[in-house]
């Protein structure tokens, strides 16, 4: 059922260099999360997200230090091996130091690629955040007409957020049969399709999502023992989602910024300070986003009681934003009698037993 | 490291500072923890003491305990991966200890972003612990050069940084108070600015290891008349040396660049060791950043300069504007190499480095060594490792 997905992933560079000539159109680079990429739609481009790989590094160190994540540091061994050769220019987001830094060794390495910065605010006010906000969209869709050769018309973004409102749409029902019935899908089918969609172009993804998620909300509702939250940036390397399955931790949601996070806050509701403001601060709370009028502690503890759950943390070494919240998150939920535990990986693991081992122990006391 | 005059000066100013603000409670005057490059003019105006979370983590590291202080952060489960003087600053914290046992409590919090994001989920850890409020002045990283839309949107945060510390303090925001800081920290940084250019005088009489030292006044005191007064003094006394033909270094055969933090708890082996290789540091981006804040007050415009002053330090641009200032460096200062630290703890000072250091030495020919190490984490330092590298640097430049 969910081949199509997985095989997409194991060959995501040619898959893209053939939708590329397939659409005839430009391809963006979105690093990673938090652009809209219904803007790049409209804008006449195929956005494809770039969020790490298992790739080995051994150029990237060239420019990297080993104390940078394996995402940004996998990132740029992709590029440098010439994974994105297809791709025509990249729109940077500032989530961390590391995608800040990135960006210019981008500029610096492959000139001939432009590079857009989409820099995330962090000012307490929404009233100075906002026109902020529009500022940098606007740079940002000013620069990425100039790849495309195609200027912004809102009869055109309405088109792509009518595309992307039915992928989101159909996101949401794979959340919720999974939700209603963990049983129907594993762990690892489940995220493949989330990091195919990183690459598939929007109409593709709905179209071969469809058939999956009306024959996933036909299956029997099958009892469920061990019920599982993974909260984290990105489900990397996706082999470990297949631990879970393995040792029958059902995950019921998530907190991820590549996952629940950016399909609960909707599509980008238009190009004003207030809409795209919305667009990245209006989901889930998330640790490299600075908004006081969330607390991701009680969300994560709400979440977790609802759905009867226990958490796991999944981050990744050296993500600073994840490590600061970890102890204060793990206390306040063990505090409310939640179950939770944490693990970190780098992105080129591929042997999971000390986290399976952890895991199990985990499940033994849940 | 050089002894000069005020620095029993510095001495008993730090000690002051560190004393009213221990006693900042008893006496009812509020406390403010920020950044090293927030905006300290609207705390002095306000009456606020700011404390600086990143001056006492290096004083620990100095005086030797930030290893013990690590320790515990890292076992109440913050990462050894973790920034390292947020690492000893949570564990001052939890232990109250450290030179001047902990810092008194924060009334609030400030964080400037133009240093790194690093320091906003730092706060947000004290901000959950105190319960107490957290301001954010965003100074964004300038990819694209400085430009209006980064002032005024700065611009705007200072106005609503204002609103907050009235809102806070229960009081109007001092708008006298303000220009008379403003003044005062414009003064500072241009004798900053004229200390730190004293490094271009061949033998220079002070380097980087001196400078790392005496810039805890500009970083705490910045927009006070005692940092005014100590600064001139420290000035008076180089144009002394210089006159006296004194060099920091005896017999100075090398100069070389300083870039990135320092390694504060190796900072008196490290001089001894240049010192030896009669090679002296005698510029460091790190320390000119300071001379960077420099608001021209003199104009209708004075929060459009202060912002432009705060988006300016060297860790808030971009590759080609780092390139291009060290290389301009290379030539004010007649320098022979420069001495990368990549600093395990500061990513946005030092992913990169060497693809700046690449590009600089193919447009100069001055050679650059990388030293990979920590700021305040004494258990990523290898002396032999260290010796190997540096001295065969140096015998290069030598030749």
């Amino acid at each position: 059922m969910f081949e199509k997905f997985i095989e997409v992933n194991r060959d995501s560079a040619n898959r893209a260099r053939q939708w590329k000539q397939k659409t005839g159109k430009k391809v963006i680079g979105v690093m990673p999360e938090y652009f809209p990429s219904e803007v790049i739609t409209a804008l006449g481009a195929y956005p494809v997200h770039f969020k790490g790989t298992q790739i080995p590094i051994s150029r990237a160190d060239t420019y990297l230090q080993s104390f940078s994540c394996t995402t940004t540091r996998t990132i740029l061994e992709q590029a440098m091996q010439g994974d994105m050769d297809y791709v025509d220019g990249f729109v940077f987001t500032t989530m961390c130091d590391n995608q800040q830094n990135l960006a210019e060794v981008f500029k610096k390495l492959f000139p001939e690629k432009p590079v857009v910065t989409f820099m995330i605010p962090f000012a307490n006010d929404a009233s100075v955040r906002q026109p902020h906000l529009k500022e940098q969209l606007d740079k940002a869709i000013a620069g990425i007409s100039r790849i495309t050769g195609t200027g912004f018309t809102q009869d055109a973004f309405q088109t792509a957020r009518a595309l992307y409102e039915r992928r989101a749409a159909l996101i949401n029902r794979l959340y919720d049969v999974r939700r209603r019935n963990p049983k129907a899908v594993s762990a690892y089918g489940f995220y493949s399709i989330l990091k195919a969609d990183a690459v598939v172009p929007a109409e593709e993804f709905t179209a071969l999502l469809e058939p999956v998620v009306s024959a996933l909300e036909n299956k029997d509702v099958l009892p469920v023992e061990h019920r599982i939250i993974i909260s984290g940036i990105t489900p990397e390397p996706l082999e470990l989602a297949k631990v879970f399955d393995e040792i029958d931790l059902s995950i019921v949601d998530d907190d991820l910024t590549s996952g629940m996070r950016q399909f609960s806050r909707g599509v980008l509701s238009g190009i004003d300070g207030a809409g795209i403001d919305r667009f990245v601060f209006g989901g889930s709370p998330c640790s490299t986003l600075f908004n006081p009028a969330q607390d991701r502690r009680a969300y994560l503890a709400d979440k977790a009681a609802r759905d009867k759950a226990a958490v796991v943390l999944w981050q990744i070494k050296f993500c600073e934003p994840e490590a600061f919240d970890r102890p204060d998150l793990i206390a306040f939920l063990k505090q409310r009698g939640i179950p939770v535990t944490s693990f970190e990986v780098e992105l080129q693991m591929n042997s999971f037993e000390g986290i399976k081992t952890r895991l199990q122990a985990f499940k033994e006391i849940l | 490291m050089t002894k000069f005059r005020v620095s029993e000066t510095m001495k008993e100013m730090m000690a002051s500072y560190y004393l009213e603000a221990k006693n900042a409670a008893y006496n009812h005057v509020p406390v403010a923890w920020i950044t090293s490059g927030g905006p300290v003019e609207f705390l002095h105006a306000m009456g606020v003491i700011p404390v600086y979370p990143e001056n006492y983590a290096p004083m620990c590291s100095i005086t030797r305990v930030s290893k013990d202080l690590i320790e515990v952060s890292e076992a109440a489960g913050y990462s050894s991966d973790l920034c390292s003087y947020a690492r000893t600053d949570i564990g001052a914290d939890m232990t109250q200890g450290g030179p001047i046992l902990g810092l008194p409590k924060p009334d609030m919090l400030i964080v400037g972003t133009n240093i790194c994001h690093t320091v906003v989920k730092w706060f947000e850890v004290h901000a959950r612990k105190y319960n107490v409020p957290l301001f954010i002045i965003d100074m964004p990283y300038l990819h694209d050069g400085m430009t209006k839309e980064a002032i005024n949107y700065v611009v705007g945060q200072f106005e609503a940084f204002k609103t907050f510390l009235a809102t806070t303090l229960k009081r109007p925001f001092e708008e006298e108070k303000f220009r008379e800081a403003l003044f005062l920290a414009a003064q500072v940084s241009e004798l900053w600015e004229k200390v730190l250019a004293m490094g271009k005088k061949r033998p220079s009489p002070l380097n980087s290891f001196d400078t790392f030292i005496h810039l805890a006044p500009i970083v705490t005191l910045r927009g006070t008349q005692r940092a005014v007064d100590y600064y001139t003094q420290f000035y008076n006394e180089l144009e002394e040396l210089t006159a006296q033909g004194f060099g920091s270094v005896p017999d100075e055969k090398i100069r070389l660049l300083w870039d990135n933090l320092p390694i504060w708890y190796k900072i008196k082996y490290l001089s001894e060791f240049f010192a030896q290789h009669k090679a002296a540091f005698v510029v460091s981006t790190y320390t000119n950043s300071w001379a960077a804040i420099q608001g021209n007050i003199d104009t209708d415009h004075a929060l459009e300069e202060l912002a432009r002053a705060y988006l300016s330090p060297y860790i808030n641009r971009d590759f080609k504007y780092r390139i291009d200032y060290l290389v301009r460096l290379i030539e004010e200062f007649s320098l022979d190499g420069i001495v990368f630290h990549s600093d395990r703890s500061c990513k946005p000072y030092s992913l990169g480095q060497y693809m700046i250091k690449e590009e600089v030495t193919k447009r100069t020919g001055k050679p650059g060594l990388i030293i990979e190490a920590d700021m305040n984490d004494p258990r990523v330092f290898s002396d032999a490792q260290f010796e190997t590298r540096a001295e065969a640097f140096l015998e290069g430049l030598e030749k």
